[in-house]
């Protein structure tokens, strides 16, 4: 396993006696195994070698592809009310039913507390929950009172439409939210090009009166689009926001366009006074620019939710009177016999009918080895099939199983998950308020002095004091900032998980898969004669090939098996097989005990073990490796002054193996979900905590802590829980994560620090009425464009 | 300033065939993905053209 040489297509080291090759682009390249090589001369063969050129070496994790399942979204809402559709998305306990719901049009946090109110007022609705970062709304309802087709009515009537979840549908609805968003900056940034350009024409005074009536005209013609279209998002959301009595951002923007737009057009009727075409069209394609900025980092984000489908598998194949039959998962009923092939994944709580089993309960549990399930015993949806096809009894359904009472739990989490503070958020409030009372106070202030100002001095303040470098500070240091990180392999799906970062006091670590690699690997060995290392090793890599245990997996990438004839596996045991006349066995101690009744592990915590008829000749030691970086990444943590914690469901004696030489602070191991989610919330108390888990039965925790982070090969739930996705696989990410969440807050500051600055010199102008609304939007536009260079600086790629 | 006169409903007529093209790009996906479809310069220069991948419907 020193092997410096790693395989050329997918990065693993290659195992010794290994030496397979590839030419590609004229260069043989070495391949690990077989796979890896038919692969490769696949992709040269159709001629897309070039593949290897460009393929981008950080983030190569692809995202598998889920087929859309068909789904009749145009049904009436009372469709919803049948009990068997509903079956699909609603958990009923007792008399209570609950759902999970999108909402379409959610753009802040009032919108969330808007629906929140409305529902809570419905009669019949026990419990709603809006999560406003990824449009949900859970509910949970009385059946006997109410249904879920009036909920539905009932947020729509708020002006939300709400349906419930299914894959596909909120992905569609970004979509749809995206593409509109492109096109209304489109015609904002053309519209804006066209008015500029006619006002630089106006901005000269020997204009004759007939050409600039001409052009006043022709900017009308084009900013008419732009405030009856592009602006129409600020308006409809400052509506919003007035009708559930709360003041947002969109409130000044929507007046200032509104004025503006309304005066100049009055101007342009009346041939008197001035117009301000280009502050509307510029003014819109700034701010659209930011808005869209965001919807793209929270579309990123429902892109990688959505995985969570994939789950539970679709399809089982039900014994009936005509053999094996595949039927959907959700027409499984309680005491159904199903079949589960090695290596799939168990759909549904049931009990044990085969003889025996073993199954990877790591995602479930955190233990890290296979468990034997004999006739009878439990076997939990969730948890993987390691060896030969079993037979399951039905006992729960899919919405009843283990697995989804940890989802539930899960989404309980997440509602309960403590919300970062936006600063932008805080300080816009008291912002806009402000700017509104200085307004009203300046217009009465020159109705007095001078009346036939006063209207125009108003529309300046209101231009130059625009949130708008405010509204772009926070959003585009973050989508900067996210944007690197990208590039660097590291996934967010949430960009508020950079606010929360640099406040961290607590690092909450997962064993098995987090700090470990989570499959198995050779730890060490023993060899009765050493000088037969190599041969011993390519005759455990044949015998192993036979197996379909996961610990069989690292031997097979050993070296390169030896010819073998008359293999028998024998599940839960090992394998036998001959090699040339020489008869050998390969497994457990007790498979080997079957010859050599007295034999001993010779090697400390052994638990493979390689014997001929004759005696015992090599030993291994296979289990789960720590990962390469986890040692330097706890050293930084400690340097850094962080508490780390291990939270595992695995044994104390593991935990502890594992932990020691990392030095953890505190180990606390043999937990449940349950139990994780009650400890991490009262590290809580003390300060946020950041949790890093990749297992099922850390998606609770996930969802709980302040921040979260997981990596690509761990658990669909995990990553649907966890705020940030390492896609490469290393832990030192984390590291990079905090260096760049300190870094855009600092940029933050700075945006702030500028845009309030600026305001607050310009606006005390602005009231004194010594700048026209021209010069505050020219002002406005500086001053975002400043704030906007500065957050680019953070796409600059740095080592660390 | 005659040619104002014809230059300026010249212009409004492009911006208007630029809006059209601009709303035919959103809606056929053109936007969908800016970053992979960068790569297919590069990655479809050489060797036998792949078909297309299918259109994102609607």
């Amino acid at each position: 396993m020193s092997n410096e040489e790693l395989c050329f297509h997918c990065f693993q080291p290659i195992p010794r006696g290994v030496d397979l090759t590839t030419t590609i682009d004229g260069e043989a390249q070495p391949m690990c195994c077989y796979g890896c090589q038919a692969v490769a001369e696949t992709i040269v063969e159709q001629g897309l070698s070039h593949f290897y050129k460009y393929r981008d070496i950080d983030g190569n994790q692809g995202q598998a592809l889920i087929p859309e399942e068909l789904v009749g979204l145009d049904e009436q809402l009372i469709a919803y009310d049948d009990a068997e559709i509903q079956k699909e998305f609603v958990l009923i306990q007792n008399d209570t039913s609950s759902a999970s719901l999108a909402v379409e049009g959610m753009t802040c946090a009032a919108c969330a507390w808007l629906i929140e109110r409305q529902l809570t007022n419905h009669a019949g609705v026990e419990k709603v929950v809006v999560n406003a970062t990824t449009d949900r709304i859970h509910v949970t309802w009385k059946a006997e009172n109410t249904s879920l087709s009036s909920i539905l009515k009932s947020i729509h009537r708020v002006g939300y439409k709400a349906l419930p979840f299914q894959q596909a549908d909120i992905e569609e609805q970004y979509e749809r939210q995206r593409r509109s968003y492109i096109r209304r900056l489109g015609i904002a940034g053309i519209a804006s090009m066209q008015t500029m350009m006619v006002a630089v024409g106006l901005y000269f005074d020997d204009i004759d009166a007939t050409t600039r009536l001409y052009f006043w005209w022709v900017s009308l013609l084009f900013t008419a689009p732009v405030f009856v279209y592009s602006c129409q998002p600020f308006f409809k959301n400052a509506w919003r926001g007035l009708r559930s009595k709360s003041l947002n951002m969109d409130v000044p923007v929507s007046l200032a366009i509104i004025f503006a737009f309304v005066a100049s057009f009055y101007a342009t009727l009346t041939d008197t006074g001035q117009v301000y075409y280009e502050c509307v069209t510029m003014f819109a394609f700034f701010l659209l620019a930011g808005r869209y900025l965001e919807l793209l980092a929270r579309q990123k984000a429902i892109t990688n939710a959505a995985n969570l489908m994939k789950l539970i598998p679709a399809i089982a194949e039900k014994q009936t009177d005509d053999g094996w039959q595949k039927i959907m998962v959700k027409h499984l009923e309680p005491d159904d016999v199903i079949q589960i092939r090695p290596g799939e994944t168990i759909p549904v709580d049931g009990l044990l009918l085969s003889e025996q089993g073993w199954c990877d309960e790591a995602q479930l549990t955190g233990e890290s080895r296979p468990i034997a399930k004999c006739s009878g015993d439990v076997i939990y949806a969730g948890s993987i099939n390691q060896e030969n096809p079993i037979r399951l009894q039905v006992t729960h359904t899919h919405q009843n199983t283990l697995l989804a009472s940890i989802i539930h739990l899960q989404d309980d989490a997440l509602g309960q998950k403590p919300r970062v503070v936006q600063l932008a958020d805080q300080v816009s409030k008291y912002f806009v308020l402000a700017t509104l009372i200085i307004a009203t106070i300046t217009y009465i202030g020159w109705h007095f002095v001078a009346p036939e100002k006063a209207f125009w001095t108003v529309l300046a303040v209101l231009v130059a004091t625009c949130p708008c470098a405010l509204s772009l500070a926070a959003p585009t240091a973050m989508s900067g900032a996210v944007s690197r990180l990208n590039q660097s392999g590291i996934l967010l799906k949430e960009a508020n998980v950079l606010a929360a970062l640099p406040a961290i006091k607590t690092l909450c670590f997962d064993k098995t898969g987090t700090l470990t690699e989570g499959r198995f690997s050779i730890l060490s060995q023993w060899n009765q004669c050493y000088e037969k290392q190599a041969e011993n090793e390519a005759i455990a890599a044949a015998l192993e090939f036979a197996s379909e245990h996961p610990i069989a997996q690292p031997f097979r990438r050993l070296a390169k098996p030896v010819e073998l004839k008359e293999v028998t596996n024998i599940p839960g045991l090992g394998v036998e097989g001959n090699v040339g006349h020489a008869n050998y066995r390969i497994g457990s101690l007790d498979f080997i005990k079957q010859w050599h009744p007295s034999a001993d592990s010779p090697l400390a915590q052994a638990n493979v073990f390689l014997a001929t008829p004759d005696a015992l000749i090599a030993a291994w030691r296979v289990d789960d490796e720590l990962r390469r970086d986890a040692a330097d990444v706890l050293k930084w943590c400690h340097e850094q002054g962080f508490r780390t914690v291990m939270l595992t469901g695995d044994s104390q004696e593991r935990a502890q193996e594992i932990a020691g030489p990392l030095e953890l602070d505190e180990i606390h191991a043999q937990l449940k979900p349950q139990d994780k989610l009650e400890l991490l919330r009262g590290f809580q108390q003390q300060g946020p905590v950041l949790m890093i888990g990749d297992g099922i039965n850390d998606a609770p925790v996930l969802a709980q802590a302040d921040a979260s982070i997981t990596f690509a090969s761990g658990s669909d739930l995990a990553q649907a829980g966890s705020d940030v996705v390492i896609l490469n696989g290393e832990l030192i990410a984390i590291r990079r994560l905090f260096n760049t969440a300190k870094q855009a807050r600092r940029v933050i500051r700075q945006n702030f620090a500028w845009a309030l600055g600026y305001n607050g010199i310009i606006l005390p102008l602005a009231v004194a009425g010594f700048i026209g609304p021209l010069w505050a939007m020219l002002g406005m536009s500086t001053s975002s464009l400043i704030v906007i260079s500065n957050s680019l600086r953070l796409l600059r790629r740095q080592n660390y | 300033m005659e040619y104002l006169h014809i230059m300026v409903p010249v212009a409004v007529l492009i911006v208007i065939a630029i809006i059209i093209i601009l709303f035919w790009a959103v809606r056929t996906g053109q936007f969908d993905d800016l970053e992979r479809q960068g790569y297919n310069i590069l990655l479809d220069d050489e060797g036998p053209k792949k078909k297309p991948t299918e259109e994102q419907p609607k």
